[in-house]
Order: structure tokens, then sequence, then C-alpha cells
């Protein structure tokens, strides 16, 4: 009889060796209720880097206004969202800042800007007496001061003869300030231009705004 | 003298001997303890995964962390890996299936005294054979679905594949494919130096080779200001992380190069999994050439269910008092064909269907405009192994049964006839 030999015979599987080069062969039929994919995007938006996103897009202004005729507008910066200059010799400047929550107070801002034109503060009893102006369909406290203005600077280099004209509303989330100064006359002569830009200032409607 | 037949028998013999031993299944069941014992502790600083892949999938173990481990005990230790040499699970539950095959079955006395005996053995050997179907055959992953959303797709928790699609022109038929490169393919393209090791893949329908290098288990793309020695591709590098125990939460990337095969410009990306990982709006890279445009990404393997469900509403029950969830109900519809079916998937309560299981796993909520959308994110696993296990336990359960009840009825036999004599 011949000897039988049970042959352990170990079948190894079909080693999938990886090469430098390889054929890929693995297909997927892809679900048609899968997403399609957004193509074309960058790196900075497949990699979540919003401030690289930021970047590549072009920014829109949330609020609208119209420049009055004869003025001049200078880019945005981080404190003023709108600035504007107008005179001759672009002495007179109308901005519009926007802080978060009270800013401080409705009394601290307002004599705030009184210090600056060289003048004493106003009681919280006088400040409620303060004429009302609307702006962006809010109430909003008007001030009107006359004196030296130093602005940020100190007294010695403050100009003589400047008029303050400002709008601040106060609300709990947002105060927002327009504030205009120049030349007394400067001022005087361009009142119903500061009124006409207060009175366009608004929100830009939310579809208007592109999502992110 | 012994004959080459009578040699190749006494061989046998002695194997046959050996791995009906019981010294062989208890030497195999102390090392299953110790195995089991030391992964468990491991896998408190590794992960799960990690710890199963290294001490219950594996052949041999190589090393065990003996610092990890006593951590694990609260036992402060700066020991590391410990080179050893011991059997994986694998190869262990392999043995002792073998072990029970031959001398809990084959070997055994048989007998209507030993049924019940027979029947555990049994019932543990068809428990030890669903665990090895179940290694081979068993596929588990996720679906997360927003509330109206469909899919009748679930990916993968740890495998990882790279996907060319071309998505214009679109294909002839309207059918979307995509060549699939597993990761077997390109997990070891591990960094090396600056460059990396790189491997190349071709098909035949590409007008490019796509060469991919520098694989990273965790990464975050970073924007390069100049000062690093890391490779940048359009502006970014991946910056290595440490890789999460929690393997499900790691995020990799690798880099990537098309290169014509007519000679043209090579084109430089670089893939990242987090991009496949927003289920709304995959963010492939996206490449030109030859007048078609191809998706290449990185992500989850994906398999296709022969149902697809649509989350219809998702509800969350709190305890009162608290922001602990009590429970989670997914309302959704399963759409076969056109044929829809209203059906409920809440926590114990899955859904079955076709050799698929739907289970309510977590969920999620994800702001988008003014509102905040839910997503509810079902376990699917198919396992043709499912029931098996209880089916087993039910048998030895039985076995045992009769088998004590056969000795107690002999015992109390013997008792009577002790009382009587």
């Amino acid at each position: 009889m011949k000897p039988r030999y049970l042959v352990l015979l170990v079948v190894l599987p079909a080693c999938d060796r990886v090469q430098p080069r390889m054929e890929i062969t693995h297909t997927r039929e892809i679900s048609a209720l899968a997403p399609k994919p957004t193509l074309n995007a960058t790196s900075a938006t497949r990699f979540f880097d919003n401030a690289a996103q930021d970047a590549e897009q072009p920014k829109e202004h949330p609020l609208l206004w119209t420049v009055p005729a004869g003025w001049k507008e200078n880019p945005a910066t981080q404190m003023r969202l709108v600035d504007l200059r107008f005179g001759p010799g672009d002495e007179g400047e109308c901005y519009l800042a926007a802080l978060p929550g009270p800013a401080g107070g409705l009394s601290a801002n307002i004599n705030r800007w009184r210090t600056q034109m060289g003048l004493g503060a106003l009681s919280d009893e006088e400040i409620g007496k303060l004429p009302r102006k609307p702006l962006m369909g809010s109430e909003s406290y008007f001030v009107s001061a006359d004196g030296a203005f130093q602005g940020m600077g100190d007294a010695a280099s403050a100009k003589k003869d400047y008029r303050l004209l400002g709008l601040i509303q106060a609300a709990p989330e947002l105060t927002i300030f327009i504030k205009m100064t120049g030349p007394k006359a400067l001022v005087e002569a361009n009142q119903a231009a500061f009124d006409t830009f207060c009175g366009s200032v608004q929100f830009r409607k939310k579809q208007d705004i592109p999502m992110h | 003298m012994t004959t080459p037949t009578q040699k190749s028998s006494n061989i046998l013999a002695r194997l046959f001997a050996l791995f009906s031993s019981f010294g062989l299944a208890t030497s195999v069941l102390i090392l299953l303890l110790f195995v089991t014992y030391v992964g468990t502790l491991e896998q408190v600083e590794h992960g799960l995964y990690e710890s199963q892949k290294k001490y219950f999938e594996s052949l041999f173990i190589w090393s065990i962390d003996l610092g990890a481990c006593l951590r694990a005990m609260s036992i402060n230790s700066t020991f590391g890996h410990v080179p050893v040499l011991l059997p994986g699970g694998f190869l262990l539950m392999t043995v002792l299936g073998l072990n029970m095959v031959c001398g809990a079955v084959i070997r055994m006395r048989k007998g209507w005294r030993t049924a019940g005996v027979l029947i555990a053995h049994l019932s543990i050997i068809f428990m030890i054979l669903a665990g090895a179907i179940e290694f081979f055959f068993k596929k588990d992953g996720n679906m997360p679905l927003f509330e109206g959303q469909s899919s009748d797709e679930f990916q993968s928790y740890h495998e990882r594949v790279i996907e060319i699609e071309q998505v214009d022109p679109p294909l002839a038929d309207g059918k979307r494919l995509s060549l699939v490169i597993p990761q077997n393919h390109f997990l070891d393209l591990a960094p090396d130096g600056t460059t990396g090791k790189a491997r190349t893949f071709s098909h035949a329908s590409l007008p490019f080779d796509l060469v991919l290098r520098n694989y990273q288990e965790n990464c975050e793309p970073k924007r390069a200001d100049g000062s690093e020695s890391r490779e940048v591709v359009d502006g970014y590098y991946l910056q290595p992380k440490t890789p999460n125990p929690t393997a499900e939460q790691n995020i990799d990337g690798i880099y990537a190069t098309v290169k014509d095969k007519k000679g043209g410009a090579a084109q430089e990306g670089i893939l990242w999994g987090i991009s496949a990982a927003v289920s709304t709006q995959p963010l492939p890279w996206t490449v030109k050439l030859e007048g078609k445009t191809y998706a290449i990404d990185i992500g989850r393997q994906r398999w296709k269910l022969p149902f697809a469900v649509r989350l219809d509403k998702f509800e969350r029950e709190l305890h009162p008092g608290t922001e602990r969830a009590r429970k989670f109900t997914s309302f959704i519809t399963k759409l076969v064909d056109k044929h829809e079916e209203k059906k409920i998937i809440t926590m114990n309560e899955p859904l079955r269907d076709q050799g698929f299981v739907l289970f309510q796993a977590s969920f999620n909520m994800e702001q988008r405009g003014s509102g905040a959308v839910k997503q509810s994110v079902f376990a699917v696993v198919e396992n043709p192994t499912d029931h098996w296990p209880l089916y087993a336990c039910v048998a030895a359960g039985i076995g045992l049964g009769l088998h004590f009840f056969m000795m107690l009825g002999r015992f109390v036999g013997r008792q009577r006839k002790t009382a009587n004599a």
C-alpha cells in the first residue's frame, strides 16, 4: 500500500501585497441618495479655515446710507463703520460707530462728548430733557455742543469755535453713535446734510447679506 | 522497524492526541484569561479599537504596554512596552475550536449518558464558529441622518478608503461610480522626512496616475507661514496630532499628486478626512484633466443597504429636571423600491431587515440659520451570525440542564438502592 500522506494544505489567502505601483481594482457604485460633492472648493473652504475664507470673500457692509452731496467718504475702519468728510479742507468730519452693549451708558457718553468740547457734564435730569430724533427707526438722543474741540487730545490742542452734533441710540445689545464735528459755521451750513445722512442710515436686509 | 505509513500514522495520532488533550484546553483557557485581562487594561489608554486589534484579532502578541496596564490599575508606572511572544486571541480561539472538535466531540465517549455534555460542547463550537464568521464577514458602521434626509448607505467606523469619482461629464447611464483604494494600500505610507513613502495608483479609465504619500492617522491642515519644514501644498501642510484612543475620532490625511499620463504638469493636493465627514456637503479635492473633472477624497468605507431610510422626525426625551437623555426615538420611513413603510427605531428596539440591524446610537444638533436641525445617528450592523450566540447559549443551557437532571436522577437512584439495601 502506498503511503497515504495527509498533506496539510495551508491555503494562504490571495495576498494583497502592496507594491510601489498598483492598479486600482475596487469600484463602488455611489448611491443616488448620496449628497453631490461641492466641486472647486478652495483649500481654505475644504479645511474650514474661516480666516482665510473671510479674506477671500468681499466684505458686505451691514449698513446702508446715503452720502450727502459734496461730502466725501473714507474707508471704514474697525472703530468707524462710516467715515465722512466735508468742507473745503475736509475739516468737517462725521462718522458712525457702534459698540456692543450699553458701551458705558448714555450719560457717560454724552458727557464724554461735552468734555471733548471743553464743556461741563450734564446731570441725568438734564440729559433726560435733551431733544430726541429718529435713527434707524428708533429714538436717539440729540446732542449739540459748541466749544473748543479737543477730541482725544488735550486742552492745549483744542480747536476753538467748533460745533459738535451727535446722535446716540442706546439699547441693551448695541449703542450706535453718529458724531459730527467741525468749525461752527461749517457745521451749521451742513446741518441739513447731517439730518439727511442720519435719516438715510438703515440696516442692510438679511437676504442681502451673503451667508458664508 | 516502523514503515513510513506507520510513521505518518504515529505523527497524526500524536497530533490528534495533542489537539484533543484536556491539558491543551486548560492551557488555552488560561492564556485567554491572561490576554483578556491585559487587553482590557491596555485599552484604557490605547483605546478599544487598538487593543482589540492587538490582543483579540491577532495571531501573536509581540509586546505588552506594561506601564499602561499598571496605570489602569491605579499604579504609577513609567514602564513602556515590554517585548513578549504570546499567542493572540485569534490563534487561541482557533486552537480552542480545534481542541473542542477533537477532544470534546470526536474523542469523547458517545452515549445517552453523555448526550447533554455533547450538546453543550457542540454549542460552544457553534459559538466559536459564529465568532470566526463574524470576524471575517461582519460589517458595522453608522448612518447619520438629518430630519428629512434619506440614505441607503452606511459608513464604516474605522475602515478608510480613498475614492476617485469622475463627476463631469457624468457617466452615460447616469450612475455614479467611484474607484476605491482600500486602506491596506496606503496606511503604510507614513511620513518619512519631508516627502515620505509614496505609492502610485493607476486605472485604465483615468488620464492620470495618483501618487499618495505621507499618510497621517490623525492630523489637521494648517496654513503655512514659511517657517515649517513639512511639505506645503496650496499654502497648507498637514500638522500631525496625537492619535485619539477613540479611533473613530481620528481625522486622517494624506498628500496626493495627480500626474498626467501624457506627461503634463502635475497637480498637488491634500486629502483630509473631515471633508467626507460633512455629510451634507462633501468637499473633495477637485482635479481637472483633459476636459474631465474628478473628485478625489479620503473617507470611510461605505456599504449599501438593500433599502433606504428617511428620517421623518427625531425626538429626545430627557430625565426630568436634567439634561441627561432618557430616550431617543427616530420616526423613519423604510423605502424599498417605491414601497414605503413607517417604522420606529428607539433605544433597545432596533430595526431588523434583510440581515441588517439599525440601532439608535446617538444624535447631533446642527445650527442652521436661525434654527437648529436634528440629526439622528444609527449604528448599522450586518452580521450573518447575529443571533448565533443566543442559539448557542440556549443549546448549551439545554445540554447542561439535560446532563444535570440525568446525573441527579442517577444520584437519587443510587441513594434509594443504598437505603433499601
